[in-house]
C-alpha cells in the first residue's frame, strides 16, 4: 500500500512537472512570436530570438528533468535497478550533448 | 526571416497536429515532409524543428494519462535506456548519411505508417509466463469498460528493447516520434494493453527526442525562427484536436490520411532520386 502511494505521487508530480513546463515554455515562445511579428527594430528581433530560444531550450529541457525527478524518486525508495535505468539515460544525453558540443559533422 | 514563412510554419503545424489529434495519431510525421517538400527548408532544419515539436506534444499529453495511471512509468524507464541510445547513435551518424537516403527513408517510414493506419490495432491476448516477473515491470490500470483495474503482465523484454533501439535511431535521423516503431513493439513484442501502450510510448517520445536535440540545438540545426512557430502551432493543434477526437467519424479521414501518406512518401522517394515538384523562386 505505502509503495502505491508513492507511486501514485510519483505520477502525479510528473504530470504537474511536464504540464507546467510545455505551458511556461509555449508562453515564452508565444510572446517571442508575438514581438517579432510586430516590432521590426533590430533591438525588438533581438529580444524576440531570445525569448523564443528560452522557451525551445525549456521544452527540450523538461523531459531529461522529469528523468531527473524520477531518478531522485527511486533513489529515495531504494529501488535501485530502476534508479540506474534512469542513471543511464541521463548519461547517455549527456553523452549526446558531448558529442553535440565537441564532435564536428 | 520574413513574417509571412513565420506564420505559414505556424498555420502548417497547427493544421496537420489538429487532424493527427483527432485520429488520435502523432503528427510529427508530416512535418518533415511539408517543410521540405512545400516550404524548401533544408532537410536538418525541418528535423531540429520536428523533434522539438514532437517533444512538446508528447510532455503537453502527458498529465491526463499519468493521472489515469495509464502510463507504466518504470517499463517507460528501462525502454528509454533503449531509445536514447538509438537517438546517441543517430547523433553521431546523421551527418555521415547522405540527405537523399534521408529523404528515401522518410519515404518508406511514410509507406509503414501508411499501411498501419490501414490495419486496425490488435491487442495481443494475454498469456501469463511470469518470465519477467522479477522485473517489477508488471502492473494494472483501470479501463472503466472492462470495469475495474485491468492486469497485465509484460512480454519479450529483450525484442522491445532491440526495436526501441531502432525507434530512437529513426527518431533522431529524421525528427519523428517513431510511433511506427513503437506501436508494434509495444502491442506486439512486449503484448501490452493498447491504452497503456498509447500513454507509454508518448511518455517515452519526449526523452527519446530530447537526447537527439540537445545535440542538435548545440550545434546550432534548431533554429528558433523555424522551430518556434512550429513547437507552438502543433501544440495548440494537438491539444484541440484531442478535444474533438470523438466526435467527427473518423473512417472518411483515415482514408484520406492513407492518400496523404502515400502522396508523401512518393514526393519524399522521388526527391531522394533527384526529382523535385513546384520550385518557389527564390
Amino acid at each position: 500500500m505505502r509503495a502505491m502511494l508513492d507511486e501514485r505521487r510519483l505520477e502525479d508530480r510528473l504530470a504537474r512537472l511536464l504540464w507546467l513546463g510545455t505551458l511556461i515554455g509555449c508562453v515564452l515562445i508565444g510572446m517571442g512570436m508575438l514581438l517579432f511579428l510586430s516590432v521590426h527594430a533590430p533591438p525588438a528581433v533581438r529580444a524576440a530570438s531570445a525569448l523564443m530560444d528560452a522557451g525551445i531550450l525549456l521544452l527540450i529541457v523538461l523531459p531529461i528533468a522529469r528523468v531527473a525527478l524520477m531518478l531522485s524518486v527511486f533513489l529515495r525508495e531504494r529501488d535501485l535497478r530502476f534508479a540506474m535505468a534512469a542513471a543511464a539515460v541521463l548519461l547517455i544525453i549527456a553523452v549526446s550533448l558531448a558529442v553535440g558540443l565537441w564532435v564536428k559533422v | 526571416m520574413s513574417v509571412g514563412l513565420e506564420l505559414w510554419l505556424f498555420a502548417v503545424a497547427a493544421g496537420t497536429s489538429l487532424l493527427g489529434g483527432v485520429l488520435g495519431m502523432a503528427s510529427g510525421i508530416f512535418i518533415v515532409p511539408v517543410l521540405t517538400l512545400f516550404g524548401h527548408l533544408d532537410i536538418h532544419s525541418a528535423i531540429g524543428a520536428s523533434l522539438v515539436s514532437v517533444i512538446a506534444c508528447s510532455c503537453a499529453s502527458a498529465a491526463p494519462f499519468l493521472q489515469e495511471r495509464l502510463t507504466n512509468v518504470r517499463l517507460a524507464i528501462v525502454l528509454e535506456t533503449a531509445t536514447t541510445l538509438g537517438a546517441l547513435t543517430g547523433v553521431l551518424l546523421v551527418g555521415a548519411v547522405p540527405t537523399s537516403l534521408l529523404f528515401a527513408l522518410f519515404g518508406l517510414v511514410l509507406l509503414v505508417a501508411a499501411g498501419q493506419m490501414l490495419r486496425a490495432r490488435q491487442q495481443a491476448a494475454q498469456i501469463s509466463s511470469g518470465r519477467w516477473a522479477a522485473w517489477q515491470l508488471d502492473a494494472t490500470y483501470p479501463d472503466p469498460e472492462l470495469g475495474g483495474e485491468v492486469a497485465y503482465e509484460v512480454h519479450r523484454v529483450p525484442t522491445g528493447l532491440g526495436l526501441m533501439y531502432l525507434a530512437g535511431l529513426l527518431s533522431a535521423l529524421l525528427g519523428i516520434g517513431s510511433g511506427v516503431l513503437k506501436v508494434p513493439a509495444m502491442d506486439t513484442a512486449l503484448r501490452l494493453p493498447i491504452k497503456v501502450s498509447s500513454a507509454t510510448s508518448n511518455f517515452m517520445i519526449g526523452v527519446t527526442a530530447a537526447a537527439s536535440a540537445v545535440a542538435y540545438f548545440v550545434r546550432g540545426i534548431i533554429t528558433a525562427p523555424i522551430a518556434a512557430p512550429v513547437a507552438l502551432g502543433s501544440v495548440l493543434g494537438a491539444l484541440v484536436g484531442a478535444k474533438i477526437l470523438l466526435k467527427v467519424p473518423s473512417a472518411r479521414l483515415r482514408v484520406l490520411f492513407v492518400v496523404v501518406l502515400l502522396a508523401l512518401a512518393t514526393e519524399m522517394i522521388l526527391n531522394a532520386c533527384g526529382v523535385t515538384f513546384g520550385h518557389r523562386p527564390a
